[in-house]
């Protein structure tokens, strides 16, 4: 069954159709919501919450782009409203960039790394940083619009995407360390 | 910034073909809380402002049943007046039957004064004769809607100006009309009350015989119609009184617009002579003004709860430096603030009033701080070598943003003047409010225009706030409804001012905080 077909189905409610949904995303979402969540039980939280989502907006799909590029809006969506929100509404404390000089890791260093091992990087991060991090580099949003997101400044959400960098950096440079 | 692409480039395509496994119940899982989730719909409704609508229904529905059930009670009352009028009536009948008409003018006027108004329904002859005289001594007769002029000539006085000038238009069109009237001893006159609007109130059948007569309802919805016919007992200049009785009796008192057709028979002719629009308003008993009433609102005793939305506004001053100043004043915005308290209150027989009790309050404030041009370096060094692997600077802008609060405990000691009748008390109060405690939390701008941490009474620090903000005042109305026996419901506007500044006296810049909130909660009759 195309997903076209799957999606008029469920929007007819059929269970059945719904449940093959899940069964086809669920996997890579859960991969999302990974990425965003703090432990493997927010993860699933925030996995289950956005197929809700999905199931009961399905009939506002129009038909445009993939269908797998809207159902990951809508987790991306549920887990910053989960994590971010409340957190930047209320206090805001960190650094903006202008300007940053190249740093000066080598592909080599990383290139070897599985993708357990760059989760467990990701999750290391500090919760701002994970989450333009994510937002930038693995969803490919502009900083604009990683801004408007999370009600920042375009300017903090690049300099929060540097110091993630950075960071990931130190940690790969600390990993060859203990290797060697 | 290649190496950034291809950093970035890696981490995307590792990241995006990341699929671990789903746990096998999760799908069983989602269908449960599916089916749980669906009253969160009525959740999401159910929110403040759902809550301050439905909070502003349910008030105007209390209101309108109270109101309500007062104009049911006050209702109730009438009917039970005019039963035992009634019923009295009935009782004097045998005696009036034969008694001179001076007598029943006492005696009606004494029945008057006890009960109004007078019901006039199944009387007889003598019965109505008597109603006639009543209505003609109506004690508490609040208008004359026509007067006889030394040349016989029939008149309006009317309350409201407008309402006067529309029924001398209303009369010189009679006269117009070529109508003498003629008000003379045994001249029968006949008043027809009509009204103009939609009422659906039926009208009393009053007597058909008798000289209070020929009373008739109609069914017309628009128009209602009831005459009476009042024959004038003696000579007088007077005038004919038509009081609130005659038009409550009518059926009329909830219609908008009442007129009066003023006819006088004389030898069986009838000649109209005007009309009168009377005014309704003047016809309806005022609402009770609060007055001091010693049973209502003196010699108890109260403990109020309440809670307030406080709004804030916050006076800077400054010796020093007005950079400093004006720096201050950008980096900080009141957010919101509220109070809460417990107050006791006893008031005298006189009315005065003394209160004391507890008040909490909270303001907050958001604070924000911006530092350009900041470079920062961050150095990768191999620990085994010594080599620095990489180096990367960062110039940028520094921010930060804090909310802060400022919370008091207060104990204000008040003095007022209270009235009120039985269901609505007034109080209005004014007095001192000493602080007990107060302490804050959270950021402010140095004199070095850099953020730093607001302590509360330490010593040693030179940027402290107070732990005691000294005395203030405070001034306040409040307006409390009876809502039992126990329990009243407390609505006070009240003004909130510190002559004290909460910041340290060894400082330059001074800050004061002025409050207007309103409480609202409940009072609790001792």
């Amino acid at each position: 069954m195309t997903d076209e077909h799957l999606i008029l189905a469920c929007i007819q409610q059929h269970a059945a159709s719904q449940k093959e949904v899940f069964i086809r995303y669920s996997s890579k979402m859960l991969g999302v919501c990974n990425r965003y969540a703090r432990n493997t039980a927010d993860a699933q939280d925030i996995l289950q919450e956005a197929f809700i989502k999905v199931f009961n907006k399905i009939h506002q799909y129009k038909f445009e782009g993939s269908f797998e590029g809207w159902v990951r809006k809508i987790v991306v969506n549920t887990a910053l409203k989960k994590y971010t929100l409340n957190r930047y509404k209320h206090e805001i404390n960190g650094y903006e960039v202008k300007e940053q000089d190249e740093t000066t890791i080598e592909p080599s260093s990383y290139s070897h790394l599985s993708q357990k091992e760059i989760m467990a990087l990701i999750n290391k991060l500090p919760e701002g940083y994970k989450l333009v991090f994510n937002l930038y580099v693995i969803e490919g949003y502009p900083h604009e619009e990683i801004a408007t997101m999370l009600g920042i400044q375009p300017s903090t959400s690049r300099s929060q995407l540097v110091k993630a960098r950075n960071m990931l950096q130190k940690q790969i440079i600390d990993i060859q360390k203990i290797v060697a | 910034m290649n190496n950034n692409k291809e950093f970035d480039q890696f981490f995307n395509q590792q990241l995006n073909a990341y699929t671990p496994d789903v746990p096998l119940d999760a799908w069983d899982k989602l269908v449960a809380a599916q089916k749980k989730d669906k009253p969160k719909v009525i959740a999401w409704w159910f929110n403040k402002y759902t809550m301050l609508l439905m909070l502003t229904i349910a008030s105007g529905t209390a209101g309108t049943l109270l109101t309500n059930k007062k104009a049911s009670t006050i209702s109730n009352t009438k009917s039970q007046l005019n039963k035992n009028t009634g019923e009295k009536n009935s009782n004097k009948q045998s005696q009036l039957n034969n008694t001179t008409l001076t007598n029943n003018i006492q005696q009606a006027a004494t029945l008057n004064k006890k009960a109004q108004p007078l019901q006039l329904q199944k009387n007889t002859a003598t019965n109505t004769q008597q109603a006639v005289i009543v209505n003609n001594k109506i004690v508490n007769s609040s208008i004359n809607i026509i007067t006889k002029s030394a040349s016989g000539k029939l008149y309006m006085q009317a309350n409201s100006s407008s309402i006067a000038k529309q029924n001398k238009r209303l009369v010189q069109k009679a006269k117009s009309n070529n109508t003498t009237p003629h008000t003379n001893v045994n001249d029968n006159i006949k008043v027809q009350f009509k009204v103009s609007n939609t009422y659906t109130k039926a009208i009393n059948n009053t007597a058909t015989t008798g000289k209070y007569k020929n009373d008739k309802k109609s069914s017309n919805t628009n128009q209602i119609e009831t005459v009476r016919n009042i024959t004038i007992n003696e000579t007088s200049n007077k005038g004919l009184h038509i009081g609130i009785e005659d038009v409550e009796q009518t059926g009329f008192e909830r219609a908008n617009k009442l007129y009066a057709t003023i006819q006088t028979i004389t030898s069986n002719e009838l000649t109209k002579t005007g009309i009168v629009l009377i005014n309704k308003a003047a016809l309806r008993s005022s609402p009770d003004c609060p007055t001091v009433e010693k049973n209502a609102a003196g010699n108890k005793k109260y403990i109020s709860i309440y809670a307030s939305p406080d709004f804030v506004t916050k006076k800077y001053s400054d010796t020093g430096s007005s950079t400093f100043l004006n720096k201050r004043k950008e980096s900080t915005q009141i957010i919101s603030a509220f109070s809460a308290g417990v107050n006791y209150t006893n008031v005298f027989a006189n009315g005065v009033s003394i209160s004391a009790g507890l008040h909490y309050s909270q303001i907050n404030e958001k604070f924000s701080f911006v530092q350009s041009n900041i470079v920062q370096l961050t150095y990768a060094i191999n620990p085994t070598t010594g080599d620095t692997i990489s180096i990367s600077s960062i110039t940028g802008t520094r921010y930060k943003t804090t909310i802060n609060r400022y919370r008091t405990i207060d104990m204000p000691l008040l003095i007022g003047y209270e009235m009120g009748n039985t269901n609505w008390h007034v109080n209005i109060h004014a007095g001192a409010v000493v602080n007990m405690y107060s302490w804050q939390k959270g950021d402010a701008l140095d004199v070095n225009l850099k953020p730093i941490s607001i302590t509360t009474g330490i010593a040693t620090d030179a940027y402290k706030y107070k732990t005691n903000i000294g005395v203030g005042i405070m001034l306040g109305a409040s307006v409390f409804y009876k809502l039992n026996e126990k329990l009243h419901l407390m609505v006070a506007p009240f003004y909130r001012y510190n002559f004290s500044p909460i910041s340290n006296a060894t400082l330059s810049l001074q800050e004061r905080f002025s409050t207007i909130g309103v409480k609202l909660g409940l009072r609790i009759d001792l």
